[in-house]
């Protein structure tokens, strides 16, 4: 707790410049305040939050973690002498979780004006099995689920969202803004990474099984396109001055570009240059790095203009 | 001495159950009280209270109600429980319950502190940002340690956790400062074996004079063991924040404690949560890891090293899973490493230190520590996953790449994660053999690390 009292205030918002404690609340119950409190403090936040909704602001709330809101009442309801529900909790829990993440809208207030509430729950499940009540009652309510995986954080690949088991189902939705904001072929772009992804996930299957060696020179080649999304796209280092932030304008040319990379390698193969060849061209190496580059925009451009150049070179 | 309190005695124990008394008809008698036992053969015992109302009131017996019987007089003191604190403390030798056993005189105390500590307003505490050198490879560069940080260490039986423990009360320093030193050491239900082992050790490097030693050992009452880390902590806090210390507590082993939460809430017939232990565990272990850390314009720090053997070696036990709630990161213990014969067997890609971002970096450690920790990490976690593909596939069918990534994984147990068990090493050295063994790998294998530290750090072989 004594981290975020400290850094927040700290921390600038990358879009103004200005601290961002400045549009901030921040309401503390360490785990050694009173319980009852605990209980209360995510009904505080909720109320400061739908306070300022109705000023016509769109307010976020991030409440860290449910879990331990739920071990609070759980502790409450045992004090209390409740007839205990699934693993000890009250069977209450699903009802309070769902009246708490409910209460995150878009509403018109009595001002005139339009505000919202957007909600960010941390759950954090006894060892990681999501199997147990506080995140299951959780999943039944949400739209949005990102999924922090072990494997990814004993890697060190941060942020370590699982990309297969998260999900959002507002992708339709947002399909109209990405075209009009982004670019018009983000949504594909999305799919495809996506795609090969998910392609990535089965290949592992079999090189778990025969080793990739065994696999043709077209599914190698998946795998290190997979491999950029994960390494340039996904992975991002918070204590990085430049990769902590990455507008969505550099999202899209970054994924434009492994996917330029992944065309190329695919006439690569077809034409039938060796693998090593073509991996190990020095666009790919400053592709990797660039992300560490102060400016980092144009080595982008750059490295879009090496790779075609290198490719080229190869016969391609 | 303080003025003396009149109070009641009353000969009205209705029951005893396990560790508890039950007294009728009392005088309204204080949450958590202080009271005195008299048995009828004229010998004490002492006790607080749990519960409280109209009728009864719940009695729970520090030393063990064996040889009460409804005969005896139960006195209440019309206080919490304090304990004397002094600056002569360093050094002492005391029971589960505060009293000195090392044949010296009684603590003249300087306070009397009230044990249960009160929360510190999160916003009077400082963040902990100060690294702490333990001379381990995998702590120091792996997880690091910072001042006033609570780091357990979640362990299991038959690994070497009590070696690991003392091996980082020996060596941890700050860099560069001069400070007061101090290591509270509390031992919960740990046998007079491990005892014997830690006050041989304590003599043997000198560390005893720096040191207040709080011993509940197996055979000694469960209901005491619920005392003896608040002791602990109460002297901790008095030494950090009253004489400006640097307080580092070990406290071993948690899950006795626990346990011993368990026992009382069974006694009282309480509603049992998960597995049996009672539903307010995770309270009652906050009240304890929280009084970690630093406090705005006060010099000393208290950093908190609880040593907890998992059940089972299940991370899922409500004991581990609970404190890993609260502390700021874990050391893990692995078997496997044990019996490879690697010390210490720190279990690397499941440990975390959740204040190493504050620690480590240019003026606190080097500026290359962060990058090159994300990049052993990851190969090293690579690496582990080649060799579950290696015993089916065999190695000929790996690439050269990833044969280097399986190398790599050996390398780094064997040099980063061994050491001795009095080699101490500066976090140069630690950087040292991680660029060293970061040179076996192909250059553009190494991708989390700035081309800049790179350039400067890494030899190629």
């Amino acid at each position: 707790m004594t981290e975020v009292l400290t850094e927040f205030p700290a921390l600038e918002d990358p879009k103004t410049g200005d601290p961002l404690m400045n549009r901030t609340v921040l309401i503390a119950n360490t785990s050694n305040m009173p319980v009852a409190a605990r209980e209360a403090s995510v009904y505080t936040g909720m109320t400061i939050a739908e306070y300022y909704r109705d000023m016509g602001y769109n307010v976020s709330l991030m409440a860290d973690s449910t879990s331990r809101w739920a071990e609070a009442m759980r502790e409450i309801s045992s004090r209390l002498e409740e007839m205990p529900g699934e693993e000890g909790y009250p069977a209450y829990l699903a009802g309070r979780l769902s009246e708490f993440y409910e209460r995150a809208c878009r509403a018109e207030a009595l001002c005139g004006k339009e505000g919202s509430i957007s909600v960010i729950g941390a759950v954090s499940p006894p060892g990681g099995d999501i199997s147990e009540p506080v995140s299951q009652n959780t999943l039944r309510i949400v739209r949005v689920f990102w999924a922090l995986d072990t494997k990814l954080r004993e890697r060190r690949h941060f942020p370590a969202i699982d990309w297969l088991t998260s999900y959002s189902l507002y992708n339709k939705q947002l399909a109209q803004w990405y075209t009009d904001e982004v670019a018009a072929d983000f949504p594909a772009l999305r799919e495809w990474a996506m795609l090969t992804l998910q392609r990535e996930s089965e290949l592992q299957e079999i090189v778990q099984l025969v080793g990739s060696d065994a696999l043709p020179d077209e599914q190698k080649a998946t795998l290190e396109v997979s491999k950029m999304i994960r390494e340039i796209f996904l992975q991002q280092n918070a204590y990085h001055p430049v990769d902590t932030y990455s507008p969505m304008s550099r999202q899209y040319v970054m994924l434009k570009l492994i996917k330029q990379y992944a065309d190329l390698s695919a006439k690569a193969v077809q034409a039938g240059v060796p693998l090593d060849k073509f991996e190990s061209i020095p666009a790919r190496q400053r592709f990797i790095r660039a992300k560490l580059e102060t400016n980092i925009d144009d080595e982008l451009k750059a490295v879009g203009e090496d790779m075609d150049a290198q490719f080229r070179a190869l016969g391609v | 001495m303080a003025e003396v309190k009149v109070s009641k005695e009353y000969k009205t124990i209705s029951e005893i159950a396990g560790p508890l008394i039950f007294v009728e008809k009392t005088e309204p008698v204080s949450y958590d009280e202080l009271v005195s036992v008299k048995l009828s053969d004229g010998s004490m015992k002492r006790g607080k209270v749990l519960d409280s109302s109209d009728k009864v009131v719940i009695v729970q017996v520090f030393e063990g109600t064996t040889g009460i019987d409804r005969s005896a007089s139960v006195r209440f003191l019309g206080e919490t429980m304090k304990m004397p604190v002094s600056r002569d403390m360093l050094g002492r030798i005391l029971s589960g319950a505060g009293d000195p056993i090392d044949g010296g005189p009684p603590i003249n105390p300087e306070q009397r502190i009230d044990i249960t500590g009160a929360a510190i307003n999160p916003w009077a505490r400082d963040s902990p940002h100060d690294f702490i050198q333990t001379g381990i490879s995998t702590i120091d560069g792996m997880n690091t340690l910072v001042r006033g940080q609570k780091l357990p260490i979640f362990s299991g039986s038959g690994l070497p956790h009590n070696d690991l423990a003392l091996q980082i009360a020996r060596q941890a320093k700050v860099r560069g400062e001069h400070e007061e030193f101090a290591v509270v050491f509390v031992a919960m239900g740990i046998t007079n074996e491990e005892k014997q082992t830690f006050m041989k050790e304590f003599e043997r490097t000198g560390a005893l004079k720096n040191a207040v030693v709080f011993l509940n050992l197996a055979d000694d009452p469960a209901t005491e063991r619920i005392v003896t880390p608040r002791l602990g902590l109460t002297t901790a806090e008095y030494m950090a924040f009253e004489l400006g210390m640097q307080v580092l507590v070990i406290m071993t082993d948690m899950t006795n404690y626990c346990e011993a939460l368990r026992q009382v809430g069974a006694a009282r017939e309480e509603v049992p949560g998960r597995r049996g232990y009672p539903g307010y565990m995770y309270t009652d272990l906050a009240q304890l890891y929280e009084r970690a850390g630093r406090i705005k314009d006060k010099k000393g720090s208290i950093t908190q090293i609880p040593i907890l053997s998992m059940p089972g070696d299940d991370i899922t036990h409500p004991i581990p899973d609970l404190s890993g709630y609260i502390t700021e990161g874990q050391i893990v213990m692995s078997r496997d490493l044990h019996r490879a014969g690697i010390y210490p067997p720190v279990n690397v890609s499941s440990s975390l230190s959740r204040l190493m971002g504050g620690g480590t970096g240019e003026g606190r450690t080097r500026a290359d520590h962060k990058g090159v920790s994300d990049q052993l990490y990851a190969a090293y976690a690579e690496g582990k996953d080649l060799r579950g593909l290696v015993a089916i596939v065999g190695k000929e069918s790996l690439s050269e790449k990833d044969r280097k990534l399986l190398d790599f994984a050996d390398m780094f147990e064997d040099r980063i994660v061994r050491q001795g068990a009095d080699e101490d090493r500066s976090i140069e050295d630690t950087l040292a053999i991680a660029w060293d063994i970061l040179g076996s790998l192909d250059i553009d294998q190494i991708t989390r690390i700035d081309r800049k530290y790179i350039d400067k750090y890494l030899k190629k072989a």
